[in-house]
């Protein structure tokens, strides 16, 4: 059931007719069983996989919070990590570690094997990358003592499986969670229009900007060789920058729109990330909750830049490609890890050490914005021809062409380059003046016009064909 | 920032409501996009045809107008100039792929008082083809022909029309929110928007020329000879290479024949022609071809193998005996052009 189709939608209406229309303490047990009838419309077995890692961390953090032992304590963290991991290692990663052995035996002649030898035929679970890493978040939460143990198991079970970010996040910290849960209240006037408008922008984003973009990505992606030249390699990977964002950032905005309907506040995902004015600012701007997660359970644990330069550099580097291969089993996402990160570290080697040094670095360099957003979006578009192509050698092929090919062709029809030069300047104005709060609170006339040109673009301008799937549902 | 709010939630809602429906309203219902629409497109032909038609002067009420698909092909520069003695005048409007389901909505748009014409001819096939049967009351196309001549009271009965119920959902949609169907066209417009206007006001003022005084196609299969035992084609000289391999692969193809377009026109679906005999404008129960009248209660009684029955022979023989027909070359099978 994707978000964009109107089955979702009719399923939202039911969901947010029951929840309103029934006592409060029934209306938890009415969003549980919403969220696992939407998770089991996939592939309904796999409903005995999110149950399990429930009750396995629900017991854990439990465990952790009963007992003083520190020995105890980590056994629980343990186990429950494990449990984590091992699944989504199984999952996602096991027939890309399946391959590499089969090709390292076969490499050193000790077998001669296929290098599918090893492999199975895995489905992966919907929302696993998620759910796996919501739930660490709060063991470790209450491990380190930063987060109470949730008692109620429905509670809990309702924070994993909470069906707006069930399956594409943004990642949620169960004290933001709890804390809406808790003290629940009616959403006001102002955060329905804005849960609304939201809905509507994220599916314009999704079915206008992503879907059609997403055409000439994939023609251009499914063989290079066929758009020889720097027009179409660029064209082709910039199609491809501008799905991902909108597909994903279109998600999170239904994601946030519908938990706002429902009483529930979502941290921002995306924060108009090519306008970035350096790779370190877009990643401040990109799947913010990932990022977060990454800083606070991984790059901070790592040590951060609390030791030498050195130190810095190596936890940058092992955060980002720990954050590439997070999005799927493929050698090209750790090369796409790898690529930030050694960008990041190029950037923190030029950058004024304290915070007062950037700012005046900042003020001397705000003439500079444009060429540095540009040139900030350029090496991000060259970054996601590793995300976006099937095998490293066809990555450089295009990475090579976008660099020294012929001239080639304009992928990317006219008005559909008039669509992104509109957001463009949308986003601009959005940036300045946060336009969309003023729209979510103002007269009702000048919301329902907004909402009205939405609605009548996503009738016009959205894809049609078959329902397109949103790009992070793979990971 | 809920005290800063201007207005509550449900008049907002109706606000979004109300601007969009009068957007959709002012834009497509009202006829304003049909004005700009590719005039190649199914949308556009048919538009093109039905205002050329609404435009063409008509002195009396001896007017024949032939409604149908490709296989009409009636020249009407043709038809008026070699029968000048009947006192008729004869127009077409011959739309590509069509069904009875579309041609009634484009006599609801030349003749809505059902007093224009003398006769309405409506074709029919009688010839065998390959078999490649498909269940015509399904056809999508249909509604993309009609999309602008519908009207909101049409949703009490044109989606109906359809079988499945993802078409009839479709037809709904279409009905209601016109841009779902007019989606393509809008986005080929924002390609070149001035070329298409520009394109759009040339059809409009100009076609009726290039469309009533088409003198036809000089080609010609007379001549030709089929041995359909060995399924090889003898081929007259005036005949060029490329058509001539076209036919004879055409020949060679083994397919089982079906039982003529009766059966086809059988499987057009009783709710497609129903609509051609309730309805109040020209269909057959008021003024098909002189003397030929089906009773609506009749007509609908009948079983799908009955009317077509009753379309074959009828309308067929009438259509004969009143106009000279000339089949275009295109017809390569069927009677040759004369």
């Amino acid at each position: 059931m994707l978000f964009q189709t109107p089955q979702f939608f009719v399923f939202l209406g039911v969901v947010l007719i029951l929840f309103y229309s029934t006592p409060r303490k029934w209306r938890k047990f009415i969003l549980l069983a919403a969220s696992y009838y939407f998770y089991m419309s996939w592939i309904p077995v796999f409903i005995l996989l999110l149950l399990s890692l429930t009750a396995i961390d629900y017991g854990a953090a439990r465990w952790i919070a009963h007992t003083d032992a520190p020995r105890l304590r980590k056994t629980a963290l343990v186990v429950s990590l494990s449990a984590n991991l091992g699944l989504l290692g199984f999952f996602k990663y096991y027939n890309f570690f399946a391959e590499g052995i089969a090709q390292l035996l076969q490499w050193a002649h000790l077998l001669g094997l296929p290098s599918n030898a090893f492999a199975l035929s895995i489905i992966l679970p919907l929302g696993i990358s998620f759910h796996t890493f919501q739930s660490m978040s709060y063991v470790i939460d209450v491990y380190r003592k930063q987060q109470e143990p949730i008692r109620n198991p429905i509670d809990y079970a309702l924070f994993i499986s909470f069906f707006p970010q069930l399956v594409a996040g943004p990642i949620v910290r169960a004290r933001e969670f709890f804390g809406d849960l808790y003290g629940w209240r009616k959403p006001s006037t102002a955060e329905a229009s804005q849960g609304i408008l939201l809905l509507l922008l994220g599916l314009a984003k999704k079915t206008i900007m992503a879907d059609q973009f997403a055409q000439i990505a994939n023609a251009y992606f499914q063989d290079p060789a066929k758009h020889p030249g720097i027009l179409s390699a660029w064209s082709g990977t910039i199609a491809f920058g501008i799905q991902i964002y909108f597909d994903f950032s279109g998600y999170t905005d239904m994601a946030i729109g519908m938990a706002k309907l429902l009483g529930f506040h979502f941290p921002i995902n995306f924060r108009r990330p090519y306008l970035a004015s350096s790779i370190t600012d877009f990643w401040h701007r990109w799947h913010i909750s990932l990022s977060r997660w990454l800083r606070d359970y991984l790059y901070i644990p790592l040590g951060g830049n609390r030791g030498g330069r050195l130190e810095t550099y190596r936890n940058l580097m092992l955060t980002m490609l720990l954050g590439g291969l997070w999005h799927g089993a493929s050698w090209n996402f750790v090369v796409w890890g790898g690529y930030h990160g050694a960008l990041l570290s190029v950037e923190r080697t030029f950058r004024g050490r304290t915070i007062e040094d950037r700012r005046t670095e900042s003020d001397g360099w705000a003439l500079l914005y444009p060429v540095k957003a540009v040139v900030t979006f350029a090496l991000v578009m060259a970054g996601w021809v590793f995300f976006r192509t099937a095998t490293f050698h066809q990555s450089l092929y295009v990475l090579g062409q976008m660099l020294t090919g012929s001239k080639g062709e304009m992928l990317i029809p006219a008005w559909m380059v008039s669509l992104a030069l509109i957001t463009l300047v949308l986003a601009v104005i959005e940036e300045k003046k946060a336009c969309f709060e003023t729209i979510a609170v103002g007269p009702a006339w000048a919301y329902g016009a907004v909402c009205a040109l939405l609605l009548l673009s996503v009738e016009l301008v959205g894809f049609t064909g078959p329902a397109v799937p949103f790009v992070y549902f793979q990971f | 920032m809920a005290a800063d709010v201007k207005g509550g939630l449900a008049a907002r809602l109706i606000a979004t409501v109300l601007i969009f429906a009068g957007l959709e309203g002012l834009i497509f219902h009202s006829g304003l996009y049909a004005r700009i629409i590719e005039p190649d497109s199914t949308t556009g032909f048919m538009e093109l045809q039905i205002q050329n038609e609404i435009r063409r002067p008509k002195p009396n009420r001896n007017q024949v107008l032939a409604v149908g698909h490709s296989r009409m092909a009636l020249l009407p520069r043709i038809a008026n100039e070699m029968q000048p003695g009947t006192g008729y005048t004869f127009a077409t409007i011959g739309l590509g792929g069509t069904t009875p389901r579309t041609w009634f909505y484009a006599l609801r748009a030349v003749d809505p008082h059902a007093h224009n014409y003398a006769a309405i001819l409506i074709p029919e096939d009688d010839y065998n083809e390959p078999d490649m049967w498909e269940d015509q009351s399904d056809r999508e196309s249909d509604l993309h022909y009609v999309i602008a001549r519908l009207r909101l009271r049409d949703l009490r009965e044109f989606p109906w029309t359809y079988k499945s119920a993802d078409r009839k959902w479709a037809a709904f949609e279409g009905i209601v929110l016109k841009g779902t169907v007019y989606k393509q066209d809008f986005q080929e417009f924002l390609d070149h928007p001035l070329a298409r206007i520009a394109k759009a006001q040339y059809y409009r003022h100009d076609s009726a020329g290039w469309y009533y005084g088409f003198g036809g196609d000089a080609r010609t299969l007379a001549g030709l000879e089929i041995d359909w035992a060995h399924k090889t084609a003898r081929f007259p000289p005036s005949v060029p290479e490329a058509e001539q391999k076209r036919i004879a692969g055409n020949c060679s193809r083994t397919n089982h024949p079906i039982e003529g377009m009766r059966r086809r026109i059988g499987c057009i679906g009783i709710a497609g022609l129903s609509i051609i005999t309730a309805a109040p404008g020209p269909g057959f129960s008021s003024c098909a071809c002189r003397g030929l009248r089906f009773h609506r209660r009749r007509f609908l009684r009948n079983s799908i193998a009955q009317c077509a029955n009753l379309l074959d022979g009828r309308t067929w023989s009438c259509w004969m005996s009143i106009c000279s027909i000339r089949w275009s070359a295109r017809s390569s099978f069927g009677t040759p052009c004369t």
